[in-house]
């Protein structure tokens, strides 16, 4: 018999042999299985359902980040409170000018006569800067003569809110007096406004997005339940511009 | 055969995903070929119900390593068979008689193929020494090279082909013997 035939002769009848083991066999596999099952399974039994789970959070909190209102920066509020002041000084013109007016009468001859000292200094200083300061002055006084004659059934109005057109004569006349130092012709920088407005908002602002007003929901009605407690800020959750959360739970430690 | 193949890839997913009934089903379906491949290569039925065992574990535990090009069987049926083999290299250091191998065999079996050339033959195999028995397994039914063989057992291709040529004619002698009682 030739090699390949003895090759093919054993080689066909083992081809489809079958034998049946006996059930301990099986029995060993399954308690060697056991060992090795323990932590792995979970992970990837459920990995279709834990990356469903991870899909539906990961567009969960994209939502939530599109839908957060944008909060405004500094420089934006500031600008809003400008735009508001703007707009508050364009409708009553009237009033403010004649207030204005009035005012100057009492303060503005003592500002007036330490701005014409000064412009006196400057003159003989620098002759070039005479010119600016002193036509400046001309203008802003001559402004609110000018308004004056015009809205003068306004003038009621004024003893609604004196406190308020007083701070901004107040502030715009120290500007003006600054503005005579300086050579260039500079709109009053209103800087230094905020803090003194009655309209400017509270120092420390808590940004919140609905996730931190919901979890300090949350904090707040544990707190009250476990603690006495009158602040509302033992725990605190907020967002930043960009939108992401922080807690502070300083003032949790600092009571005590 | 087309639906078998789709239960096989469900089940195979099963077994990846550590799902116990899953495991089962597998080994159910190829057990018994598999038990089979062991008893030729064994020099006992306890060593080759040993084989089985072991190659299972490591068809369910480092199921990883099937890239999935290829048949699965013919992957499981690799690891069974170098599952066999360490057991050739453990028991290299101890040489078996022929004799002493043939006394120990008992096989319980029930045959789905003709029962007596496979039987008969199965006998033969059996009783050649454990290096013709190796050789010659995986290079006339496996199906493996010289090369590849030297390189599985950790030795020389020369010896793998003079074992190879020792073990058919061994073979040849005692089917002409058979023939003729």
């Amino acid at each position: 018999m030739e090699s390949q035939d003895l090759d093919k002769l054993f080689r066909d009848a083992m081809e489809h042999a079958q034998e049946t083991p006996s059930s301990r066999v099986w029995e060993g596999i399954q308690q060697e299985l056991k060992k090795e099952n323990k932590v792995i399974p979970f992970h990837k039994k459920y990995r279709a359902q834990i990356s469903i789970a991870a899909m539906f959070l990961l567009f969960f909190g994209i939502g939530l980040s599109l839908y957060k209102k944008p909060i405004p920066s500094r420089t934006e509020k500031v600008d809003k409170v400008i735009a508001s002041i703007e707009q508050k000084k364009n409708i009553s013109d009237g009033h403010s000018s004649s207030s204005k007016e009035y005012i100057e009468d009492k303060i503005g001859s003592s500002v007036s006569s330490k701005a014409a000292d000064q412009n006196l200094s400057v003159n003989n200083n620098t002759p070039t800067l005479q010119d600016k300061p002193s036509v400046k002055q001309e203008e802003v006084y001559a402004a609110p003569k000018k308004k004056s004659i015009s809205h003068t059934d306004q003038e009621e109005i004024q003893l609604l809110t004196p406190d308020f057109e007083l701070a901004e004569v107040q502030v715009e006349l120290e500007d003006l007096v600054r503005s005579l130092h300086q050579v260039k012709m500079i709109d009053p920088t209103y800087d230094g406004i905020q803090p003194s407005f009655a309209y400017s908002t509270p120092q420390e602002e808590v940004k919140t997005s609905l996730v931190t007003r919901v979890l300090n929901g949350i904090t707040k009605n544990i707190m009250s339940k476990h603690l006495d407690m009158d602040e509302k800020r033992e725990i605190e959750f907020r967002n930043d511009e960009e939108g992401s959360l922080s807690i502070n739970i300083i003032n949790s430690f600092a009571r005590k | 055969m087309k639906l078998e193949n789709i239960n096989l890839n469900s089940i195979w997913q099963g077994c990846q995903a550590y799902d116990k009934k899953a495991q089962a089903l597998l080994y159910s379906h190829f057990s018994k070929k598999m038990f089979a491949v062991c008893l030729r290569y064994a020099n006992t039925t306890l060593e080759a119900e040993d084989i089985l065992q072991n190659g299972f574990i490591k068809v369910f535990t480092k199921h990883h390593l099937f890239d999935g090009k290829g048949s699965l069987e013919g992957w499981i049926k690799r690891i069974i068979v170098n599952t066999a083999i360490e057991s050739f290299r453990q028991s290299k250091a101890k040489p078996t008689d022929s004799i002493e191998a043939h006394h120990e065999n008992t096989i319980v079996s029930h045959l789905s193929s003709d029962t007596t050339s496979y039987q008969d033959l199965l006998q033969l195999i059996k009783e050649l020494p454990l290096g013709y028995r190796t050789v010659f397994n995986l290079y006339a039914i496996e199906g493996y090279s010289h090369k590849e063989i030297a390189q599985m057992l950790g030795i020389s291709e020369g010896s793998s082909k003079s074992q190879l040529s020792r073990a058919r004619q061994a073979l040849q002698e005692k089917l002409i013997k058979e023939n003729t009682i």
